[in-house]
């Protein structure tokens, strides 16, 4: 793209002009509202309205469209690591925990080689180490196969940044059989505040014509036994996050030795105006 | 077979040839799962351990221990969080006595506690409390023995800061050293390990592969261990654990009983700082929190007396900060658990004598004579008495004692203070001068003395004082805020600032000298500065009410009067026993007009503090804004006579004198003040103004220019100066001296309106008319919106437009708007209102009034028909002069 107000080039992956550093806005949204991305979805959303029409669940695709628009980014972790994110600015934690403690030994620091990396590579070109992925949810609920706590995002510091995905975009790659010569396809992407198109693209066909709207959280977000088996649609947020991004934390009921931290969890939250809930 | 394993996901992988699986620290079940899986498995875990099994059993084996390891952690730093919630802390306690009984967890606990010294937020005393409570053994060992360990963490942690990062070749490697340190062990074991075996912990680090992969690091161990390594000449070194037998092991029993000791006494030091931190904060919650854990703590391990004496240190330190509403609490709660402490005794009368409880206090002080403080319990009791005004009989009682124990400087000081107190400053002199000699070295004899001499207004002298002083007592904070404030006193307010500046470098959490600072520069004017000076102090020391009052009066000085009043009101929450918001609210509210409302806060504040002098002089004040000057008078009357040795009481009285126009008797009384005050540039400025108002234009600006000289931020001398030439039509000249740019302080508005005044003398009646008009609508002090209605109203007459000059000052009734509507009403001849306000003018003795009063009776034929002697030009010219002069 050219700066638009120095008309030099900037990369797919700058964010910022690099002759006068303007904020040419966040690679991820700018690739989700190219052209193509956004007739392609189109099509695709057409099409899933004809579906829908045909099955007689129109009523519910706009019920369910409706309910997409409130929708939310939700991070799954466990809850050693909620608990280490939301105590940032604690002092015994920043000096026991976070500073001592951060070996910095992350999965990337091992030898495996990972999968991964290509679908990041071609998604994110240069910058995902700037992205953080989450899963969109209907009902503060995530994919609890990554972790027991679901921390459901405040929209309003995302929204300008965040996109959305079809779906995991590990399984997406692999089941596309992505590479270099085999770009990710227009379509399957869309900015934050048209998330509903894409969510509908996605899911008509899972929709049915008696379906409640009580029933759309197990639609948007499939949770299965194994990981595998999660499907939901992935949430791209770009930047860091901080613990007052989150709204709240969803986990189960605590055993014995998570009650403490369930506690404290609990009461920082509610320092932050976040919410928790023990199911 | 590999296993990817994080205590923190409480999930590994297992990668075995061709099958990845993943497990749950929970569940033994394995699930496939693909390599690009891993990073969402394991993501924001910092933790990651790679490592070789033979079974999938030992991989679960080693995902528990490293799950417990990182819950032990997380468990114990919320029982250590001072901030964490009871019922959590208590929680934690219940688990953690369980997961402590695996060494491995205690270990990897104990390797990163010792990475650093507890913060300040920590609260190590609730916890062993807690411990104890959950007959948590093993947990109540752990942390014992980490407190044990507290000094010589902290010893390490200061030697590794120390290195520099050089050493390690950058930042960065010093920082992954650091982690391999911890993570090898190497604080912890050098932390605990006795002296004569710690050669064995370096020898240890040396040899360990983990520090022998990374640079330079024989160099590093040995640079920061060096001091703990024993001299050649001592015992052959034994192993870790190893004792001698019986002999060895009372030795080791003793050292270790002395080391518990001193534990103790650490947590309670530490303890004791945290709450002292707290206090300072504000953060009274947390600290009853602190403080309970404290009693209970140290209740249980030393006597009742070392416990009272505690609680007494953190109430002085209350003190210290200003907050005495939670000194009281804690002098009341040290003589509660020893009821015949006669130490606390006296804390607690202190307390209530600094809230103005002065029953309370004597009560208390006579109880603590009882129980064998005497001296401190009889300077207390003349403390009170001098609170309370009775002067002469604090005197007796700082007199008997110091005829008891003449050693007590303490009484000396008192006496004269009291003395000062009373206006009797050449005695207050003569008594700080005696204890000097007696006492060299007793620094506030020295600042008394400065200050006697600053309040009798000999500056010079006092300066030197002060210079003496910080001479032979450089640290002395006191003696340097003092010289501080004589050199304000004497206008030097560059060098003043200086000095606080000076101060607060050496001193940065000194109140006194950041509020002097901000005083200076309120004094140049600059208002943001300091306002944000005082907010500083506010945010750093919560509880210091001077800042607090400090900040409002910048507020009230940039006509933010709402917003001054809001933080006058807020302090009086908070500290019910400050006089100075209550007169601050006062003010602010005078200065907004409200007048009823400022002289019920008034009363209010005399009534609660009847010594307090300007509560008195600022219900003078009130009652002049209301015009009822006989009243006024008679309360400076009695605030004189009550304070011997106020300059303000008397300034008051001298304008009130001049408000009624009796100005030669103003003028005697600003001339008599002078001479007792030298310094005073009120009274100097007040005698400028009467000058002024008697036509003695050239005197007037005599003394003006002595003021300028000395005290050349003085805006009033400024602006009276730029009046004055205005009325010799020295148009130019008055414009130099007039702040520039849009208005916004009371000196600011006050040259606003010698402006529109060049406008109307010089006859642009509609450039004056227009800025009068704003000046009505925008200027937020009460008392300026009178000057320029009045001059709307001269506007208007020059105008011609009678009828309007009639509105403006409709409301007003002073001499100057008589004058005014004498001219009106004779020109509409509307004669009865023209005489009515002649008549009220009939006596007036200020020589503009009499030569307006009676050209303007003759104009109109108000006694008997008359002839005019001079042109309308003239009237409106001398009507000018008026508002100039009055």
């Amino acid at each position: 793209m050219k700066c638009p107000k120095c008309g030099h080039d900037v990369r797919d992956s700058e964010r910022f002009c690099p002759v006068d550093q303007y904020d040419c806005g966040f690679p991820n949204v700018r690739a989700a509202q190219k052209h193509e991305e956004i007739r392609a979805l189109e099509e695709r959303f057409q099409r899933a309205q004809e579906f829908a029409a045909g099955q007689g669940c129109s009523a519910v695709l706009n019920l369910f469209q409706d309910a997409v628009q409130s929708s939310q980014a939700v991070i799954c972790r466990s809850l050693s690591i909620v608990k280490n994110f939301v105590s940032s600015d604690n002092e015994l934690y920043a000096s026991f925990y976070q500073l001592v403690g951060m070996e910095a030994r992350r999965p990337e620091d091992t030898s495996t080689e990972y999968r991964r990396l290509v679908a990041d590579v071609l998604l994110f070109p240069y910058y995902f180490e700037q992205i953080r992925f989450a899963a969109l949810t209907l009902d503060g609920r995530g994919a609890t196969g990554w972790g027991d706590c679901s921390m459901a995002l405040r929209e309003a510091p995302i929204r300008d940044r965040a996109t959305v995905f079809e779906e995991n975009s590990l399984y997406f790659s692999e089941r596309m059989d992505l590479g270099v010569n085999r770009p990710v396809p227009p379509g399957y992407r869309a900015t934050w505040d048209r998330r509903e198109k894409l969510a509908a693209a996605k899911l008509a066909s899972f929709l049915r014509p008696d379906m409640t709207p009580a029933e759309f959280p197990q639609v948007i977000l499939r949770p299965a036994a194994t990981p595998r088996g999660e499907d939901f649609i992935e949430v791209h947020v770009y930047g860091p996050l901080h613990r007052l991004n989150v709204e709240r934390v969803a986990t189960r009921k605590p055993k014995k030795h998570d009650r403490a931290m369930i506690k404290e969890l609990g009461r920082i939250l509610g320092q932050v105006g976040a919410a928790l809930e023990i199911y | 077979m590999k296993a990817i394993i994080s205590g923190q996901a409480g999930a590994a992988v297992l990668i075995d040839e061709a099958n990845i699986s993943a497990v749950r620290y929970d569940s033994p079940e394995r699930t496939p799962c693909t390599r690009g899986e891993i990073p969402y498995l394991l993501a924001d875990a910092t933790d990651v351990l790679e490592i070789d099994v033979a079974t999938p059993d030992e991989a679960m084996a080693a995902l528990n221990l490293a799950w417990h390891q990182d819950r032990c952690l997380h468990l114990i730093l919320i029982l250590l969080d001072g901030e964490a919630d009871d019922e959590a802390r208590r929680l934690a306690a219940e688990s953690l006595e369980d997961l402590l009984a695996e060494p491995k967890v205690v270990e990897f606990v104990f390797d990163r506690l010792h990475a650093t010294p507890l913060p300040t937020q920590s609260n190590l005393v609730g916890a062993l409390l807690l411990a104890e409570s959950a007959r948590a053994q093993r947990l109540l060992g752990f942390l014992e023995k980490l407190g044990t360990d507290q000094p010589e963490i902290t010893h390490l942690r200061q030697r590794w800061d120390l290195l520099p990062p050089e050493l390690f070749g950058n930042p960065a490697a010093k920082q992954q050293f650091g982690r391999v340190a911890v993570l090898a062990g190497a604080f912890r074991r050098l932390a605990q390990a006795e002296p004569a075996l710690r050669n064995n912990v370096l020898v240890s680090c040396l040899s360990d592969p983990n520090f022998r992969r990374l640079p330079n690091f024989q160099q590093i161990l040995l640079a920061w261990a060096e001091p703990v390594r024993i001299t050649p000449d001592l015992p052959a070194l034994e192993l870790e654990g190893e004792h001698d037998g019986a002999a060895g092991s009372r030795e080791h029993d003793g050292s270790r009983w002395a080391r518990r000791s001193a534990s103790i006494f650490d947590n309670i030091t530490r303890q004791k700082e945290a709450i002292r931190r707290l206090i300072s904060e504000g953060d009274l919650r947390r600290c009853r929190r602190f403080i309970d854990d404290l009693v209970r703590y140290q209740g249980e391990r030393s006597t009742s007396s070392e416990l009272a004496m505690s609680l007494c240190d953190l109430a002085m330190h209350a003190k210290k900060v200003g907050a005495h509403g939670f000194q009281l609490e804690l002098a009341r709660r040290a003589v509660d658990i020893l009821p015949t402490d006669g130490w606390a005794l006296a804390q607690l009368g202190d307390a209530c004598l600094r809230l103005g409880q002065y029953p309370e206090a004597l009560a208390s002080y006579e109880t603590a004579a009882q129980f064998g403080q005497e001296e401190v319990a009889r300077n207390g009791r003349a403390e009170v008495l001098k609170a309370q005004g009775q002067f002469p009989e604090a005197l007796e009682e700082y007199e008997r004692t110091i005829q008891a124990f003449p050693e007590n400087v303490f009484a000396r000081n008192g006496r004269a203070e009291v003395l000062k107190a009373q206006g009797r400053l050449p005695e207050a002199l003569e008594e700080y001068e005696r204890t000097i000699q007696a006492f060299p070295s007793d620094v506030f004899a020295r600042t008394g003395r400065a200050e006697v001499l600053k309040a009798q207004g000999r500056l010079p002298e006092a300066l030197e004082e002060y210079e003496r002083t910080i001479q032979a007592f450089p640290s002395d904070v006191v003696a340097r805020s003092g010289r501080a404030e004589v050199l304000k006193a004497q206008g030097r307010l560059p060098e003043a600032l200086e000095e606080y500046e000076r101060t607060i470098q050496a001193s940065p959490s000194d109140v006194v000298a950041r509020n002097g600072r901000a005083e200076v520069l309120k004094a140049q004017g600059r208002l943001p500065e300091a306002l944000e000076e005082y907010e500083r102090t506010i945010q750093a020391s919560p509880s210091d009410v001077v800042a607090r009052n400090g900040r409002a009066e910048v507020l009230k000085a940039q006509g933010r009067l709402p917003e001054a009043l809001e933080e006058y009101e807020r302090t009086i929450q908070a500290f019910p026993s400050d006089v100075f918001a209550r007169t601050g609210r006062a003010e602010v509210l005078k200065a907004q007009g409200r007048l009823p409302e400022a002289l019920k806060e008034y009363e209010r504040t005399i009534q609660a503090f009847p010594e307090n002098v300007v509560a008195r002089s600022g219900r003078a004040e009130v009652l002049k804004a209301q015009g009822r000057l006989p009243e006024a008078l008679e309360e400076y009357k009695r605030a004189i006579q009550a304070f011997l040795s106020d300059v303000f009481a008397r300034s008051g009285r001298a304008e009130v004198l001049k408000a009624q126009a009796r100005l030669p008797e103003a003028l005697e009384e600003y001339e008599r003040t002078i001479q007792a005050f030298p310094e005073n540039v009120v009274a100097r400025s007040g005698r400028a103004e009467v000058l002024k108002a008697q036509g003695r234009l050239p005197e007037a600006l005599e003394e003006y220019d002595r003021i300028m000289q000395q005290f050349p931020y003085d805006l009033v001398a400024s602006t009276g100066k730029a009046a004055i030439f205005v009325i010799l039509g020295r148009y130019e000249q008055a414009l130099d001296l007039l702040p520039v740019g849009l208005p916004a302080t009371r000196d600011d508005w006050i040259g606003f309106h010698i402006r529109g005044m060049i406008h109307l003398k010089k006859g642009d009646v509609s450039d004056a008319i227009q800025l009068f008009e704003r000046g009505v609508r925008e200027c937020p002090w009460h008392t300026q919106t009178y000057y320029f209605r009045t001059a709307l109203g001269a506007a208007r007459l020059r105008q011609e437009e009678y009828r309007e000059a009639i509105e403006a000052i409709q409301h007003d009734e002073t001499p100057v708007c008589e004058v005014l509507r004498i001219h009106a009403f004779g020109a509409i001849g509307d004669r009865p209102r023209a005489k009515t306000a002649l008549q009220r003018v009939e006596a007036h003795q200020m020589p503009v009034v009499i030569e307006l009063r009676e050209e303007l009776a003759r104009r109109y034929s108000l006694r008997e028909p008359g002839v005019p002697r001079h042109s309308e030009e003239w009237i409106t010219d001398r009507e000018c002069d008026l508002l100039l002069a009055a």
